[in-house]
């Protein structure tokens, strides 16, 4: 019998070998319990999601009829559905669906609807999970937390996370900046006069994507960070100008147009192209010569005087642009010059190739499908 | 009346279902995706399709598309979406499209239009 | 003490064989361990992420959508169809018809309403002459522009579509993958929210057999029903679950997968565009744009999305699979004899260091490793040289830790995706994990040897002939100056 314990065969074996076997064991061992793994966790997601869909159910139908109350309603039928969602919430996962269920609902709902969810948030103390949040050490639950608040637009949180803008996190970082803008409601951009970090313009669709929600005239002038020492605050700056149309900005960002960083000039000519009236012609046909060397500027600009140029004036000014190096640039003034009045009289001094490659330009620009 | 539902938002679908619905301005149906909506289509008669742009298998300009060249229809359609871009409110009109609405959206103003949209009919 | 020539010899080889594994081995986990963490933090990221902001936003880059098509015809018009209906604001589809044979672009023409345009096209990468460009009367289409060209493979075709494009941003892609609605909004993300300058972002690519599809659209993620298929879905769980994303971390990412990538056009424009010379074009381009950005000593970035954004049907036969397998092995090592100044090369930091280094020693030896390892086992055994014992056992380590990795990444899958969530699918998957090794992988090896054989035997023969069908075709953009 001795011959088939264990202690036997490992002594019969040389070291190596132990060695690769206890491996294999090892691995083996690794590979049973990451299957083993894997089949819990499929339990136990089945089991997490029938419970949330619990939940759910009994909390959506509550939520609806509350979103749908009209103001000034009787709060008695509203009082009930408080006391129905309250008896539900005593475990943290019951708060957690309930708060991800009204963030949820209140996202696609403006007016009294919002407000009436607002209202459930506040009255059941939702607030308190949140703000608790951010005391996590985990960084998600602290940037979920962040989230919850602004999207609640629970002002009084402002100053805790207004500590939150310099963590090291990046996702905290976005989310802090996000939840600022959202929840200051007078001045929004306060933090941006000393913000050192990076607006990424992933951040600049966000805030964005929030400004557009609010009353236009109560934007800030973005042009006052035009000259931020911090590169990022301008580009973003000059592009919220732009897209919010702060004509009043169009001579300083004319001066823009010769700053040395090519990058922030060509933002400043996409907001002209955008904005300037006929009144910045002229200077704008000056301007043009000097950005011979600057291909996408150049056809910023002849973009523009495409739409605010006047063909007897400004004519002139453009067609040298006909023998730019640069195919792109050609293109541009050849569709500016069609709108205002014909290349075709500007080209005769050309030679014969060019003309004909300029007639194919034409061609191309005046191309219904094309455009 | 009879008002078909089409959004993948579960949410949208049942908060415009209670207003609709305590409003009393008509009976209901709700579906999840554009491919349900074409089958239901096909089948039933509405007085009103309220859709959203963006679902599973199929958009809503797709479904305006379908109620409007295959099946010769002149059923109102309230076009509901979370991107009011320029270029997508435009080519919903031009589908055919009777009313657009961005997300997020007054449900009170919601109902008002679907009030207007079936008196007017 | 005195050692015969044989016992020196013997004694080389195996410690070298042996270092080989050991390193392998170590360099597998460190990469497994790496994407492990790394897609942790990508998906609890982008539970923050509300990729709908993307979609109307006016800030973000467009998109050119490039797909060649070649003999295409009975499905074009669904695969158009689909690629119409991907969520994004500011993006084109380009269609390159590239000489087909049969209906393609009648059926397109037909389907859409296209007409032929006077496009004023730019030759700037040169490409075979281009017979037409369409576009659609009417407005619904009025994302889609079709080309038709000449015949000269997929690389020109790209080509093609990148003169064509005048958008930012472009994404090459396989005309017949089922593309998800959403995968641009997250493709586009590592481009808007890094600090570095992205160049090119890949996708991950899923096998589609057995998936049920609907007008082109994946309406349900089902398990492939075939072996060889299933084999194929842990192949490439495992390669872009648990390398890729480490690749990603670590920004040495070398290959963006044909089917599914998204690069800044300039640049790619910059460099040349694909290279037609090579069979691994998508592999060479990256390479390529990073040497670029190397010379010029620009800071840029690789990136890499896990998402299951494209769905590919996998090829269902070992005479098919055989052959594709043996194109990749060619296109690795055209690639790498391409950039051979690469290798160790501390100019080009982490790519020249670990990256080339990695791909030559680990995906392009390999499988000459493996096979002269047979072989010599083979002759030992015969002259009796083998300790069996020990044989047994490293044979075992060496299953175990393959068996390991492969249920790693289903573990991986589990935690992150979960696309197969039948309780029959993860015994399939282990069944299919424990056969692997004896079953597919030695094929698999085969293949690969296989195509280099053909590489250096076709080299002489035919490689520089078919290069001369090639015409350079250059319009005159030099006409102004």
């Amino acid at each position: 019998m001795k011959y088939f314990t264990l202690t036997y065969l490992i002594q019969a074996f040389s070291e190596e070998v132990n060695i690769l076997l206890s491996i294999s064991v090892i691995l083996l061992l690794l590979s049973i319990a990451l299957v083993l793994f894997i089949l819990i966790s499929r339990l136990v997601k089945s089991y997490h999601l029938k419970k949330e869909e619990k939940f759910k159910q009994l909390f959506r139908e509550i939520i609806y009829g509350i979103s749908v109350q009209e103001k000034n309603r009787s709060d008695q039928e509203s009082d009930l559905a408080l006391t129905e969602l309250n008896k539900n919430i005593h475990s943290v996962f019951g708060q957690q669906v309930l708060i991800d269920e009204l963030i949820h609902v209140r996202k696609n709902v403006v007016g009294t609807s919002a407000d009436n969810i607002y209202a459930v948030y506040l009255n059941l103390e939702l607030h308190k999970n949140s703000l608790k949040k951010l005391k996590s050490i985990s960084w998600v639950t602290k940037a979920r937390g962040i989230r919850e608040l602004a999207e609640m637009d629970y002002s009084n949180a402002i100053l805790q996370i207004e500590q939150l803008l310099s963590a090291p996190q990046q996702t905290i970082r976005e989310e802090s900046i996000l939840a600022l803008i959202r929840l200051s409601k007078n001045n929004s951009f306060n933090f941006i006069n000393d913000y050192k970090g990076e607006i990424t313009p992933w951040i600049e669709i966000n805030i964005h994507k929030h400004l557009l929600t609010l009353d236009a005239r109560k934007l800030p002038n973005f042009s006052l960070w035009f000259n931020h020492s911090n590169r990022s605050v301008r580009s973003f700056s000059i592009k919220m100008t732009r897209l919010f149309r702060q004509i009043e900005s169009v001579p300083d960002l004319l001066l823009l147009l010769s700053e040395a960083d090519k990058d922030i000039a060509l933002l400043a000519a996409d907001a002209i192209c955008d904005m300037a009236g006929q009144e910045y012609a002229t200077p704008l046909a000056e301007i043009l010569s000097n950005t011979w060397d600057y291909d996408q500027i150049s056809i910023r600009l002849m973009n523009t005087m495409a739409s605010i140029g006047d063909p007897d004036i400004h004519s002139k000014f453009l067609t040298p642009f006909l023998s730019h190096p640069d195919y792109e640039v050609r293109l541009a003034t050849v569709r500016a010059l069609e709108q205002l009045n014909g290349t075709e009289q500007h080209i005769q001094v050309l030679e014969k190739d060019k003309q004909v490659a300029i007639q194919q330009m034409i061609a191309h620009v005046n191309n219904t499908f094309l455009n | 009346m009879k008002i078909l539902i089409c959004d993948d938002d579960e949410a949208v679908v049942s908060m415009i279902r209670f207003k609709l619905t305590r409003e009393k301005l008509g009976e209901v149906s709700v579906v999840n995706n554009g491919r349900d909506a074409k089958a239901i289509l096909n089948d039933m008669h509405f007085d009103l399709v309220i859709t959203d742009i963006h679902m599973p298998y199929c958009s809503g300009i797709e479904i305006t598309q379908y109620i409007r060249e295959t099946l010769k229809r002149s059923t109102p359609i309230i076009i509901l979406s979370a991107e009011g871009l320029e270029d997508t409110v435009l080519q919903a009109f031009q589908m055919g499209a009777t009313d657009f609405i961005s997300k997020p959206f007054s449900l009170a103003e919601l109902a008002i239009r679907v009030k207007r949209i079936l008196s007017s009919q | 003490m005195m050692f015969s020539f044989w016992e020196i010899f013997f004694f080389t080889i195996n410690t070298l064989i042996l270092a080989y594994g050991i390193s392998i081995t170590l360099a597998y986990l460190i990469l497994a361990a790496l994407s492990q963490y790394e897609l942790r933090k990508y998906i609890q990221r982008n539970h923050f992420t509300d990729f709908r902001n993307i979609l109307s936003s006016p800030l973000t880059p467009g998109i050119s959508l490039i797909a060649p098509a070649y003999n295409e015809g009975l499905t074009i018009i669904d695969n158009v169809k689909s690629l119409m209906s991907i969520m994004y604001n500011n993006y084109e589809i380009i269609i390159i018809n590239d000489g087909s044979k049969d209906d393609t672009l009648n059926k397109m023409i037909e389907a859409f309403n296209l007409v032929i345009v006077p496009f004023d096209l730019q030759y700037t990468i040169a490409t075979k002459p281009v017979r037409g460009i369409y576009k659609s009367q009417n407005r619904a289409f009025k994302k889609l522009t079709v080309v038709d060209k000449e015949n000269g493979g997929k690389a020109d075709a790209l080509n093609v579509g990148l003169n064509v494009s005048k958008k930012d941003l472009v994404a090459c892609i396989d005309v017949d993958c089922i593309i998800e609605p959403d995968a641009l909004l997250k493709m586009v993300k590592p481009f808007l929210e890094s600090t570095k300058p992205v160049i090119a972002s890949g996708g991950v690519v899923r096998i589609a057999n057995s998936c049920i599809v609907e007008d082109g659209r994946l309406v349900e993620v089902k398990l492939p029903q075939i072996q060889i298929a299933r084999f194929q879905v842990l192949e490439y769980i495992r390669a872009f679950l648990l390398g890729r994303m480490a690749w990603s971390k670590l920004n040495g990412l070398l290959l963006i997968s044909g089917a599914f990538g998204l690069f800044k056009r300039d640049i790619a424009v910059k460099c040349g565009g694909y290279n037609h010379n090579t069979v691994g074009e998508d592999m060479e381009l990256v390479v390529r744009m990073r040497v670029y950005m190397h010379k010029h000593n620009f800071p840029y970035k690789v990136t890499y999305i896990p998402d299951p954004l494209c769905w590919t049907e996998a090829p269902a036969s070992y005479q098919i699979l055989g052959r594709q397998r043996n194109r990749w092995a060619r296109g690795t090592f055209e690639v790498l004899k391409l950039h051979r100044y690469l290798f160790f090369n501390p100019k080009y930091g982490l790519m020249g260091l670990v990256s080339y280094p990695f791909w030559f020693f680990f995906e392009w030896l390999a499988p000459f490793v493996e096979f002269s390892g047979l072989l010599y086992f083979l002759t030992l055994a015969c002259i009796g040289k083998i300790n069996w014992i020990f044989f047994f056992a490293i044979t075992l380590a060496v299953y175990a830790f393959a068996f390991f990795i492969s249920m790693f990444s289903l573990f991986s899958e589990e935690t992150s995706y979960y696309k197969y969530t039948q309780k029959r699918d993860i015994i399939k998957m282990i069944g299919t994990a424990l056969i692997e090794p004896l079953w597919f992988h030695p094929r698999v090896v085969w293949w690969g040897l296989k195509g280099n054989f053909d590489l250096i035997k076709g080299k002489k023969s035919w490689g520089e002939m078919s290069r001369q069908g090639f015409v350079q075709y250059k319009k005159k953009n030099e006409l102004v100056r």
